[in-house]
């Protein structure tokens, strides 16, 4: 077999709940992070790995005291590696910290900013200040990061178009090299969802779109590119694990609640601190896996090529072309700016 | 058998004053069977009727009765369905018999089919035995009972037996008082066989079971028998009666009751009123009576999923294998594709298929909106029956149309009279009296178009009486009205399943709301939707369902594939449960606010 070349860790631990979402984290007392940093390491012994990625996700990966963090650093197997994540709550963030993931090998780091103000951030439930992000920021860049991730959010409660555009000034200002911008999903067995429930929050599909088609608008005329979906990049600065993902690539989740695709096996690990097992695998045959770098690849702006699409979405794809989502760029066949707006639907057409 | 040894007898009233019960007890004391056999041996046996409180059909039971006078008597106990639905079918049953027990709620007192019945029961000339039930109940008043049976009914109240056929009291005289008073059978004066088909069931194994009544002459296996109205001939199989099982005799004779099984294929072959006489010597005339039974409510059903037409025709054939009553006939739509125009007596009996249809057949089915059927009667003196709006001829060639009536009996508690009477009116009905029953109840009748009462006027009496008011119709001819088509436009586009003929004063007003419900039920898609409602070509209501502005969920899904994946598939299973009409997609559930919106 192959060896898996794409490796995501997941750290369940976040210092307190933000109210909006539902990735699976506790608080996490110091033993229970050393017994996590146990259960990972064993089960990473399990396999042969040589990551041409990895990506540490969570959680918060950044609250993992220094001495732990060393312990699971080390055991990576980064020899092979061209990008190396780890995904940072601005509070979290401390040049002892910066500088180990350094001396380790990461070189990408992607921070949850959210906002930049602090009345909502307070909304949101955030541990954190605009400041600090900000300071979080330089000192991340001190440390000699190069290449840096800030995800923002929109359609949050009480957000205004002005305060959007101020979000992403304030974000361009700093010049990460990349910039992923989500739309508020209300999520079931959140803070966020018992408000929706109750009413107190009202979605506005119509805002949401202007404010994401404002994202592209800023984002653009400030030297990023779209990608996909949710993600600019500077050229060349394109998140190269998340690119995996969406071109079906095999990878390997560890620790609680991660998904694992290889082979024609998928398994998601059981959402618990200690003693996690992996799920019952679903098969994913030749032509689902088809099916879903279809969809997936048809989220990315350079879509996907014509071989993988040909003969078996025919009709399909004449439809998705007369209802202009979809085009032909040489070979590629790409989605369209409207397409990108109508993605779900263009997505569900390849299943 | 000696004629004057035998009885044959049903009971009727308003549903939950004790029928089953009573039935049971019967069965219990005359020694027929055990209690727990009896379960599942003769009561309403789908759990359909049993929910609904009805039984659409039990087949007659015999029972052997050592009365007080040291004779034994052959008691024949004939059930009839319990809602006017059935009343042609409840007319036959009681033809079969010379009397019939009712009974009464002693704490419930007289109620709207306890009405219709005694109406029934009494054109039939049956000799009534009056029972007041569950006068175990603390609650029970028993001279409130006798006083109503005396002034509503004008049966003698005195003569009443008093009973609780769940504690067993008055059993036994109610057994004595129906061989007391209920003549036995009489001959009719004629030699050669005469039977009455007073129901019949289809079963897998023995083919068609008709259940008979013998008024004149005997049948016994291996002879020739011929249908007098429809002239066909068959051989006899097999005769018998149930006890409640099944047993076989080696013939019946004038008076008996019990089932004959010929090589008959299908219940439609064999119909409810239609007099089995000998084809060898047949008999000089019918009994009286036959009629052929015409539906009055009519619905299109629709699979979901076109694939499964075949499936659905093969279960409406079953059904009809059973329920000669309820007629299906293949036909299109433009929104709904292939499906069947199907005919049924009422809408409870439409409700029963429909249900039958989804549970025991397991079927996903699109009804559309019911129609009563009118009578189009156009200028070149042509007249067409119409059921389904879409063959509403266009309103120039139409000289007027004519709707069917009822007669209804509602019963409510006096402090809703003015609520009951404007629900009346809101109906078109016309109130013809009310009556008192009893201090705190009165019994209005009206007369009422039958379409306005098909789709939920029994739940709305229901909701203005909180559930306190009953009702019961029986049908009253057809009268001219002002009735127009209803069209609903999608994207300029008639959905022909959102037709409906409605009186004109109010089709403005469903025009509007079906508008504004189909605008609440149809999702946004990636375009505008108008929705329209017309009359003639004259547009009376408008809405719009906006474009979906975007359908694209931004969000950080990590590894988590099949999640994401399952959304989409979710997705597009509901696109394909929906309707496709033109380009735009319609949910079930807007054909169903169709049919709630009445
Ligand atoms: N207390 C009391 N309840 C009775 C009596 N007879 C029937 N019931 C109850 O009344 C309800 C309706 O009875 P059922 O026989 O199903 O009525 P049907 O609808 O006329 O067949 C059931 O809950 C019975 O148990 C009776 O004499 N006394
Ligand atoms: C896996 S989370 C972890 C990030 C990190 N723990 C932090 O919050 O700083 C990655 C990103 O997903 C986004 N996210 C989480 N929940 C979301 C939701 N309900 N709707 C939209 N975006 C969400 C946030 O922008 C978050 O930064
Ligand atoms: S957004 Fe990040 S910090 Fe907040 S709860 Fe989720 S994973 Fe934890
Ligand atoms: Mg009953």
């Amino acid at each position: 077999m192959t060896k898996v070349e794409h490796l995501y860790v997941h750290v369940p631990f976040c210092a307190a709940k933000c109210n909006y979402c539902a990735f699976y984290s506790e608080a996490g007392s110091a033993e229970q992070m050393g017994a996590y940093v146990d259960g990972a390491l064993a089960e990473l012994s399990r396999y042969e790995l040589q990551p041409r990625t990895i990506f540490f996700g969570g959680g918060t990966p950044s609250l993992l005291p220094a001495t732990l963090m060393r312990r699971l650093l080390e055991k990576i197997p980064a020899g092979d590696v061209e990008e190396w994540t780890i995904e940072c709550n601005p509070a979290t963030v401390s040049t002892e910290k910066a500088k180990l993931f350094r001396e380790f090998g990461v070189n990408r780091i992607s921070m949850g900013v959210q906002a930049l103000d602090d009345a909502m951030l307070e909304v949101l439930g955030r541990v954190h200040s605009e400041d600090s992000a900000v300071r979080s920021y330089e000192k991340l860049r001190a440390a000699g990061f190069e290449n840096i991730n800030l995800d923002l959010m929109f359609g949050l409660p009480g957000q205004t178009m002005a305060h959007w555009q101020e979000t992403l000034r304030r974000a361009i200002a700093l010049q990460p090299e990349h910039l992923s911008t989500y739309c508020l999903i209300l999520e079931e067995d959140t803070e966020f969802w018992r408000l929706f429930q109750s009413g107190r929050i009202k979605p506005d599909a119509e805002q949401e779109l202007a404010m994401y088609e404002a994202g592209i608008e800023m984002l653009s005329a400030a030297g990023y590119r779209q990608y996909e979906i949710s993600n600019f990049a500077k050229p060349g600065r394109e998140c190269a694990h998340n690119i995996a993902y969406w071109e079906g690539k095999d990878y390997l989740g560890i620790g609680p609640s991660a998904c694992s695709t290889i082979g024609d096996r998928r398994w998601q690990n059981s959402a618990e601190l200690t003693g996690w097992k992996p799920g019952r695998a679903e098969v994913i045959s030749q032509e689902l896996r088809a099916s879903e770098r279809a969809a997936f690849g048809m989220r990315m702006n350079a879509g996907v090529p014509g071989e993988l699409v040909r003969g078996r979405w025919d009709q399909e794809i004449a439809e998705l072309l007369s209802a202009e989502l979809v085009q032909w760029r040489g070979d590629r066949l790409q989605p369209t700016r409207r397409g990108i707006l109508f993605a779900d639907e263009v997505a569900a057409e390849f299943l | 058998m000696d004629a004057s040894l035998i009885r044959n007898f049903c009971i009727i009233a308003h549903i939950d004053h004790g029928k089953t019960t009573l039935s049971d007890r019967l069965l219990e004391t005359t020694g027929a069977l055990e209690k727990r056999e009896m379960r599942d041996q003769v009561l309403d046996s789908m759990d359909l009727e049993r929910e609904r409180g009805i039984t659409i059909k039990a087949h007659p039971v015999t029972m052997s009765y050592h009365a007080k006078d040291g004779k034994t008597y052959v008691l024949n106990l004939i059930d009839t369905p319990g809602h006017v639905d059935f009343a042609y079918e409840v007319s036959r049953s009681l033809a079969a018999c010379e009397g019939a027990v009712l009974i009464v709620d002693a704490a419930q007192g007289v109620e709207a089919q306890t009405v219709a019945n005694v109406h029934l029961a009494t054109k039939q000339k049956l000799t009534l035995v009056p029972v007041i039930n569950k006068i175990d109940l603390p609650n029970a008043n028993i001279e409130e009972a006798r006083r109503q049976l005396e002034e509503i009914l004008a049966i003698p109240g005195e003569s009443a037996v008093l009973a609780s056929a769940k504690t067993g009291i008055g059993i036994v005289d109610i057994l004595e008082a129906v061989i007391a008073h209920v003549p036995p059978p009489q001959a009719t004066g004629e030699e050669a066989l005469q039977a009455l088909v007073f129901d019949s069931m289809f079963d897998t194994y023995r083919g068609v079971v008709t259940y008979v009544r013998l008024f004149a002459g005997a049948i016994q296996p291996g002879m020739m028998i011929q249908l007098m109205s429809s002239g066909a001939k068959f051989e006899v199989k097999d005769v018998g009666v149930f006890d409640p099982k099944p047993q076989k005799r080696d013939r019946l004779e004038a008076g008996d009751v019990g089932y004959v099984i010929a090589n008959i294929k299908s219940t439609a072959d064999v119909k409810i009123g239609e007099t089995i006489t000998d084809a060898k010597r047949p008999a000089s005339k019918m009994l009286p009576g036959f009629q052929q039974v015409h539906p009055m409510v009519f619905s299109g059903i629709y699979p979901v999923n076109s694939a499964d037409y075949e499936h659905l025709k093969a279960a409406l054939g079953k059904l009809h294998l059973n329920d000669s009553a309820f007629m299906y006939q293949a036909e299109s739509s433009v929104a709904l594709g292939f499906g069947f125009r199907c005919g049924f007596l009422g809408l409870l009996h439409l409700e029963i298929v429909q249900e039958r249809l989804r549970r025991q057949f397991d079927m996903d089915i699109i009804a559309t909106y019911p129609s009563v059927v009118y009578h189009v009667l156009k200028t070149d003196g042509e007249i067409l029956e119409v059921d389904n709006p879409v063959h509403l001829p266009d309103l120039s060639v139409v000289d007027h149309i004519e709707e069917p009536y009822v007669k209804a009996f509602i019963i409510c508690p006096n402090e809703y009279i003015g609520d009951m009477m404007q629900l009346v009116m809101e109906k078109r009905g016309e109130m013809k009296k009310t009556d008192s029953i009893d201090s705190h109840r009165v019994m209005l009748t009206a007369e009422m178009p039958l379409n306005e009462i098909v789709v939920d006027f029994h739940d709305k009496i229901k909701s203005v009486t909180r559930g306190y008011g009953s009702l019961d119709y029986e049908h009253a001819g057809f009268r001219e009205g002002d009735l127009i088509k209803l069209d609903i436009l999608v994207n300029g586009e008639p959905v022909d399943a959102f037709s409906s003929i409605v009186h004109r004063t109010k089709a403005e007003a469903r025009g509007r709301a079906l508008a504004l419900k189909l605008q609440e039920v149809i999702p946004q898609q990636m375009f505008q939707i108008a929705i329209q409602a017309a009359i003639g070509g004259k547009i009376i209501a408008r809405e719009t369902v906006k474009a979906l502005s975007k359908n694209v969920t931004a969000k950080c899904y990590g590894g988590d594939i099949s999640r994401k994946r399952k959304l989409w598939e979710k997705q597009k299973e509901g696109k394909k449960r929906m309707k496709q009409v033109g380009k735009v997609n319609i949910p079930q559930e807007a054909f169903i606010s169709v049919l709630k919106s009445g």
